[in-house]
């Protein structure tokens, strides 16, 4: 067991959760908080690794992974007000089927 | 600290699911800003101040603010979930199997330090050692921004074209 074992057991069942909400969510919402939801575990590692390892490295690549969350959870916001202003719902099928001209089932 | 450390990410494990089983999308939005703020404190608990810090303003502040405001300016605000229930108690076997393996490998010697950032060897690091990484991050921003401003043409474009 590495000396982070304890910081990474703790932080595990969160970016499970997050895992989990990315691929069995339908609500474009949903999807973008799952995608922050495993952002924040990744982050918490990489504050834990710094701690553990005495390294500032951690925290830097953290920050940056943070930024990156950001501006994409930004796009992600901005496309679903887009598609709930266009098509009324939140919905990824929807969408997906509404793109390819099928019917709604 | 790190008992406290343990016992925060484990709360913060609750409220991330509740944003997925929570049938209502506003308190979904609303409990990821408690798992922003839990999982930041809980940075500062075991002396990464900076990056808890950071957390806190750019995740609590910034991110699960936005999701808030798309959730309430959302035309269905209340989701029909399959099985909330079994959702539910997945939830919390998770979180507490992360308490109970947290507090489990605790005796792991050398974790407990006393680590406090320092903004001096933070810049060191961004800078220096990372500073391609930097500019790379300021390209990559600068090329999403371009790609928000040709999805926002197209889409408009589009919405012409349907009226």
């Amino acid at each position: 067991m590495s000396e982070l074992g304890p910081a990474i057991w703790a932080t595990v069942p969160l970016f499970v959760i997050g895992l989990y909400g990315l691929v069995a969510r339908r609500n474009l919402v949903r999807i973008m908080i799952s995608l922050e939801i495993v952002g924040a575990a990744t982050v918490t590692i990489m504050g834990a690794a710094a701690v553990a390892l005495w390294k500032s490295m951690g925290e830097v690549l953290g920050l940056l992974a943070l930024i990156a969350i950001g501006i994409e959870g930004a796009l992600l916001i901005a496309t679903a007000t887009l598609m709930t202003r266009t098509l009324g719902t939140f919905d990824v099928i929807v969408f997906k089927k509404k793109d390819e001209g099928g019917e709604e089932k | 600290m790190i008992e406290v450390f343990i016992l925060l990410m484990g709360a913060a494990t609750l409220f991330a699911a509740a944003t997925l089983w929570d049938e209502d999308l506003v308190r979904a939005a609303a409990a990821l800003v408690a798992v922003f703020l839990l999982s930041g404190l809980a940075l500062l608990s075991i002396g990464a101040w900076f990056i808890g810090a950071m957390q806190v303003l750019l995740g609590a502040g910034a991110v699960a603010i936005l999701a808030i405001y798309a959730a309430v300016t959302a035309s269905q605000r209340r989701e029909v979930l399959k099985a909330p229930e079994a959702g539910k108690i997945a939830a919390v076997t998770l979180a507490i199997l992360g308490f109970s393996i947290g507090f489990l490998t605790i005796s792991t010697p050398g974790m407990i330090t006393f680590y406090s950032s320092t903004a001096k060897s933070i810049a060191k690091v961004l800078f220096s050692d990372l500073g391609l990484m930097a500019a790379l991050s300021v390209l990559l921003l600068v090329a999403l921004i371009a790609s928000a401003y040709v999805i926002r043409y197209v889409s408009i474009q589009e919405v012409k074209e349907h009226e």
